[in-house]
């Protein structure tokens, strides 16, 4: 049918045969040159220290692992505490706040990339050292001695503007009852946001945890434009690390291994989640059958 | 009687905490625009004076590394390949969603689930295959190609957009165009397309935003030559020596395009038709 | 054209909503598809018009068979309820739709709607959008659009529910006239059994997807066939009352002993003792007769007066001529023989026998 070949085409063209294809080439010793022979699991074996490791496999894992644990919990968690903020304060302020958090979202990658390279810069030419310089402090080498954490926060608070969006929204569908009856009933603010508001937000809390999850395990282009993976690796995380090895030293055998192994838990997870959260029924029974 | 203390420290620290937040990112915001518009720097954000010098790739090319472009010449790369797959979003899911939204065919529910599935798995963790996909249908360093796998990534939520905007016409009309002897896609041109202009526009923002934004597909796939703006930026970012008042000038002019699309378009995405009668 | 329908039947799932519907339209005729809500008119009309394919049974147009015929291809006028009119079209472009997709010149197409907007007398509208329109004018306007092609059929579901009780009383007349005087066979779905009465030549009443009986309005009300056709039919609706036959011939409730002549008392069928009494309260006489009531409520219609009685448990509701009104509280002497009086079925609901009663 005409309506649904072109989507169906594309679809299928850059999403299952690119699923297929890096499994495949996964397999292969694929290099510059792009003609491959098959190797069997060797690429795997190296992933998982069989026969010669992978001499930088382990600091990729932990530096992955840190670098989830680090920006999942400052997303919600920071995205629960601006929206429960900014939703309990003078409307306009509230809207202000949220815009300045936004923002991140609203601009191209690159821009972010370069705000963030640009403010920490390492001489006081950069934003922030500059500002240190005036008040008489000395530069500090941000990028330098805290990658890690600048790309926590840099990629942290860009799940913020979403989650923030979401968190706000839900907060602006409780019924003003509820919250007017606690404060007849004498609580703080701090009270309300602990007791009546964040327990109606499970929800949302759920879904952007499950969302930005998976977000944080793919993600690598802001570390890639902020840090480049380094200095020497501090930040190189799993995915960057199979685009470096496909890319920069065109292995693409070898990055094709890599990256297989992100698609894999990709998809376990989702089909975890999806039994979790059950599936969204939005169809309607046709009214023509024609 | 009792009197119920609204501004307590409650309220206020709510204030502060986000003030002191906000603080570092209005900085950034506001440091950006001062940069474009200054040169020379003193107090870290202030500029020393204020001109237009860092605009000057707007009538001087652009040099970096090896190579050397103009600004236009990368705006438009940039406009070529974010209206190209921004059309391409568009009319595919126009059509996709029409028919999810009106026709009863085997796998419709299957494909449906199947467009929540796929917006978790991430194209860029697909590139490599991506890359070697285009290079055998021999699209790989073209802007086509490349605009086209990029509005693919995009499609599974086009498609919920377009279904959305369809599933609001009442059905009374379309039956009305088959009796009067309109065939499907007839009914889809005349009759559909018109009614969702705001659908139309929303979607197509979308797919061009997106495309606009774009970095890691065009930098990976495209050729060291062919730059767009995002690129463009990137390569200016990672020499050694950076003008960052250049680049926030840049980055000021690469912002500026979507932005206008939107308040164009606002005007369509708000209109609504009327459906005349009282009832569905 | 003649329409007919063959043992038709459309199921969704388990729910049948039409179930083996027997039905002839003749060629020029104005037949109403008239029920309650969900007995399957609707789903009927839009079989008809080929939105759904039929479970079982076929459609014949004169004597082709349709079943598999798309709309667009059956020659059909329709006008919806909610006339879904094409809202980013002008009048003009909506009336000249079926011409334009069959790709009539221009100078055809415009002269065609320009004459059946005359016809209905919106030629003035012609320039406006549909959003712009009044109810009875985009009526108007669907009903153009539906004519424009000179159908072999036309088709109207609930076409008058939506306009307010004055225009709806006026665009009864104007649609009967104009299905004479354009002869097109039409048929048209309504609840409103007034509006079936007075425009239809026949009127198909359906109940849960079956045909409970076809036939002029009049036969419908002066001889229904069965408990629901008897208490559908009819404004204020038919008085039930529950009676025993005795052996002497006579009708017995509760309050009331009827006698039945001689010549009655062999129609009955069978021996069936209870029966259900069916009384329009337009044959409900007070002053005079064998039954005797309490007025409970007086009700004055202007023209008539419609009074509610009590006899023994029962309630029955009389129209009388306003001079003659009783009090509430009263005591009455009725006359239930005064017209016709019905007997039914206790357990089928089948009407018993029809009977002709001089009082």
């Amino acid at each position: 049918m005409p309506f649904m070949g072109p989507s169906a085409g594309l679809v299928f063209l850059f999403y299952f045969v690119p699923v297929v294809l890096t499994l495949l080439i996964a397999f292969t010793d694929m290099g510059r040159a792009l003609k491959w022979n098959f190797i069997g699991f060797d690429n795997f074996a190296r992933l998982f220290g069989v026969g010669g490791r992978d001499p930088f496999i382990v600091k990729i894992i932990t530096n992955t692992l840190i670098y989830v644990a680090g920006a999942l919990p400052l997303t919600v968690v920071g995205g629960l505490l601006l929206s429960v903020l900014s939703m309990r304060m003078h409307r306009g302020v509230g809207l202000f706040f949220r815009t300045v958090f936004f923002i991140p979202r609203a601009i191209p990658p690159v821009v972010w990339g370069f705000l963030w390279a640009w403010s920490f810069e390492g001489t006081r030419y950069g934003l922030f050292n500059g500002i240190r310089a005036a008040l008489g402090l000395p530069v500090l080498h941000w990028l330098i001695r805290y990658p890690m954490l600048i790309v926590i926060l840099a990629n942290g608070f860009l799940g913020i503007s979403l989650a923030m969006l979401v968190f706000s929204s839900a907060i602006a569908s409780i019924p003003r009852d509820f919250i007017r009856a606690a404060e007849v009933d004498g609580a703080s603010e701090w009270q309300i946001a602990r007791y009546i508001i964040v327990p109606l937000l499970k929800w949302p809390i759920l879904t952007m945890t499950a969302w930005h999850l998976m977000s944080f395990m793919n993600s690598y282009v802001y570390i890639m434009l902020i840090t480049g993976g380094g200095p020497y690796y501090a930040t190189e995380v799993w995915a960057l690390y199979g685009y470096h090895v496909a890319f920069n030293q065109y292995r693409y055998g070898y990055g094709a291994s890599v990256m297989s192994m992100l698609v894999i838990v990709n998809v376990i997870l989702l089909l975890i989640l999806i039994r979790a959260f059950g599936m969204r029924r939005m169809l309607e029974r046709g009214k023509i059958e024609v | 009687m009792w009197k119920r203390v609204r501004w307590g420290w409650d309220r206020a620290a709510a204030y502060l905490i986000l003030g002191a937040i906000a603080a570092p990112f209005l900085a950034m915001y506001v440091g950006f625009f001062l940069r474009a518009f200054g040169k020379g720097m003193t107090l870290g954000i202030l500029p020393k004076e204020f001109g237009f010098t860092n605009f000057r790739f707007l009538w001087e090319p652009i040099a970096w590394g090896l190579g050397q472009t103009t600004m236009w010449a990368a705006l438009g790369n940039t406009v070529a390949f974010a209206v190209t797959s921004g059309a391409v979003v568009t009319v595919v899911c126009m059509l996709a969603g029409y028919a999810l939204s009106r026709i009863d065919f085997k796998g419709k529910n299957l494909f449906l689930a199947l467009q929540l599935f796929l917006h978790a798995v991430p194209g860029q963790v697909l590139l490599i295959a991506i890359f070697f996909l285009l290079f055998y249908i021999k699209l790989l360093h073209k802007i086509p190609g490349v605009a086209l796998a990029r509005a693919s990534l995009e499609i599974p939520l086009g498609i919920w957009m377009a279904k959305g905007f369809f599933d609001g016409i009442p059905w009374d009309v379309e039956r009305s165009a088959m009796i009067d002897g309109c065939t499907r896609l007839q009914i889809w041109y005349r009759i559909f397309l018109p009614l969702v202009r705001p659908g139309i526009a929303a979607v197509f923002i979308w797919g061009f935003l997106f495309a606009w934004h774009d970095f890691i597909y065009v930098y990976t796939l495209l050729p060291g030559t062919t730059k767009l703006m995002s690129t463009l930026i990137q390569s200016l970012l990672a020499t050694e020596v950076i003008d960052y008042g250049y680049l926030a000038a840049l980055s000021l002019i690469y912002m500026i395009p979507p932005l206008s699309l939107f308040v164009l378009l606002q005007r369509a995405l708000l209109k609504v038709p009327v459906f005349g009668g009282k009832g569905v | 054209m003649r329409v007919t329908l063959n043992q038709l039947s459309k199921h969704f799932g388990p729910v049948k909503a039409v179930d083996n519907l027997n039905l002839e339209i003749g060629e020029g005729e104005f037949m109403a598809l008239l029920g309650p809500s969900g007995c399957g008119k609707t789903t009927t009309l839009l079989t008809i018009a080929g939105f759904y394919k039929p479970t079982a049974g076929e459609v014949r147009f004169n004597e082709r068979v349709v079943n598999e015929l798309p709309p667009r291809k059956r020659n059909i006028g329709m006008v919806f309820q909610s006339y879904a009119l094409y809202p980013h079209m002008k009048v003009l472009d909506n009336i000249a739709f079926p011409l334009k997709v069959q790709k009539a010149p221009r100078h055809i197409w415009q002269e065609r709607a320009r004459k059946v907007a005359e016809l209905l007398e919106i030629d003035d509208l012609l320039d406006r959008l549909p959003g712009q329109l009044s109810g009875g004018q985009q009526q108007r306007v669907a009903l153009a659009r539906a004519l424009v092609r000179e159908p072999d059929l036309l088709l109207l579901d609930e076409p008058l529910s939506n306009l307010d009780a004055k225009l709806r009383i006026t665009m009864r007349a104007e649609l009967k006239r104009l299905q004479k005087d354009l002869a097109i066979t039409t048929i048209f779905v309504t609840h409103d059994q007034v509006e079936a009465m007075t425009m239809a030549d026949r009127i198909a009443l359906l109940e849960a997807g079956r045909l409970q009986q076809v036939g002029a309005p009049e036969e419908l009300y002066h001889s229904p066939v069965n408990l629901f056709v008897a208490g559908f039919i009819g404004t204020p609706p038919m008085n039930f009352l529950k009676a025993k036959i005795t052996e002497e011939g006579e009708l017995t409730g509760e309050g009331f002993r009827l006698s039945l002549r001689k010549e009655m008392r062999g129609h009955i069928a069978g021996r069936r003792v209870e029966v259900i009494i069916g009384v329009r309260p337009e044959h409900v006489t007070i002053g005079t007769g064998e039954t005797e009531g309490e007025v409970y409520v007086v009700e004055p219609l202007g023209r008539d007066v419609l009074v509610t009685l009590k006899v023994g448990s029962a309630t029955l509701k009389a129209l009388t001529r306003p001079e003659e009104t009783p009090k509430a509280g009263e005591r009455v002497k009725l006359n239930l023989l005064g017209g016709k009086l019905h007997l039914f079925d206790t357990e089928t609901g089948q009407a018993l026998l029809k009977e002709r009663n001089e009082g």
